[in-house]
């Protein structure tokens, strides 16, 4: 399905300017057409999921996900409605969108913040999956990982400032921010 | 603090008749009627049950029933296993259960920061009033289906709201799409707590529920 076609895309931002990426939805972005009112792209709450943002900086392409699984379990992966559900299908994809607008594989960036442990007694430790499995993909694609906040027991929000290229990450021990290039 | 809610935030994906939505809101109202009693019993004092809405939403959108995700909040999850599969959560301020805590074992808590940090009486205590109230919520369910339902020892989070919810979408993804929200006032004496009760089904037991209420 052609991109702007795309049901998982989220294109509006609200009246704040900000872009809410809800699960399994993505963003993306060419930051050399004119953005006048979108503010952020933004995350409240990431708990196990994490948010896995691809950046081009040389042709300042950007895209962002909200991704909940590692990886699918049904048989058929054609048969997958949401990709951006699951780490692998997310990452396929944003990178698919990416060179589709003229990014170059070799040029480009990852970011990913998320996957905590939020509930006290979790068995399954999605989030700690999630950040293996972004891992393995990006390696495999020779993709840098140029920043990362994963891990741990509390939530995250991130807030990714268009405007001022600022990745804003705040967690219970306060606030990081990280400037993209 | 108050819990912010906005049951209206969320879209109605199914469209309830007035029979249905009475349905729903008496297998809410059998729940908070046997919770109060069980209440009342565990901490000795005048506890009063009430459901102020029911909704049927998408599990995506549970966190736009919440104007501020980033408000902090305790969730209290429970398992329940068998013939169906269902999962309850229940959604307090921290204020609220710092409260309960207080008033239930006479404590003198400020404040708390990380679960990590509680003991294990108060750990307990807060798993026991989850328990009660996922019990007894269940246990409507289970009539109106007439089955089984026992909930599991409740697991436990302090965090915002968005994180929890994000959790529980990621541990319990495989179940319906269709989740019941009750939300639901407790008062505890002079005590005003605000609640929020998730029933979060899995494809089969959201079916069959449907089909005993009618639901398309």
């Amino acid at each position: 399905m052609a991109h702007e076609e795309r049901i998982d895309r989220i294109v509006k931002p609200n009246q704040k300017g900000e872009i809410i990426l809800p699960i399994a939805h993505y963003a993306l972005l060419n930051s050399n057409k004119k953005y006048e009112n979108y503010k952020a792209i933004s995350i409240h709450g990431l708990g196990s999921c994490i948010a896995i943002l691809l950046i081009d900086p040389i042709k300042n392409l950007h895209a962002m996900s909200h991704v909940l699984l590692p990886t699918y379990d049904i048989k058929d992966a054609s048969q997958i409605k949401y990709p951006h559900k699951y780490v692998n299908t997310s990452v396929e994809d944003l990178v698919d969108k990416l060179i589709q607008r003229g990014a170059k594989l070799k040029n480009l960036k990852a970011i990913m913040i998320g996957g905590s442990t939020i509930f006290a007694n979790e068995f399954n430790y999605i989030g700690q999956q999630n950040i293996k499995m972004a891992r393995e993909i990006l390696n495999s694609l020779k993709i840098e990982i140029f920043f990362e906040e994963v891990g741990g027991r509390k939530g995250r929000t991130i807030i990714y400032n268009i405007k001022d290229n600022l990745i804003i990450v705040k967690t219970s021990k306060g606030t990081i921010t990280k400037k993209i290039n | 603090m108050k819990l912010e809610v906005n049951l209206n935030g969320a879209n109605e994906p199914i469209k309830l008749t007035p029979e249905q939505l009475d349905s729903l809101r008496e297998l809410g109202n059998i729940g908070s009627g046997n919770a109060v009693v069980a209440l009342s019993e565990l901490i000795n004092k005048r506890v009063e049950v009430s459901l102020t809405g029911i909704k049927i939403i998408h599990f995506w959108d549970l966190n736009k029933i919440f104007p501020e995700p980033d408000a902090e909040i305790f969730g209290i999850c429970s398992n329940i296993k068998g013939e169906h599969n269902l999962t309850l959560l229940q959604i307090f301020t921290k204020e609220s259960i710092i409260n309960m805590i207080n008033i239930i074992s006479e404590n003198s808590i400020e404040n708390i920061n990380n679960i990590e940090e509680l003991d294990d009486l108060t750990k307990s205590t807060i798993s026991e009033i989850g328990n009660i109230l996922a019990g007894h919520y269940t246990s409507s369910l289970a009539n109106l289906m007439s089955i089984k339902l026992i909930p599991d020892v409740p697991d436990l989070a302090l965090d915002t709201i968005g994180a929890i919810c994000n959790s529980v979408a990621a541990n319990y993804s495989k179940l319906t799409d269709s989740i019941i929200i009750i939300n639901t006032k407790i008062k505890i004496e002079e005590l005003n707590i605000d609640g929020i009760i998730c029933f979060i089904p899995s494809v089969e037991t959201i079916e069959r529920i449907f089909k005993i209420l009618n639901i398309k």
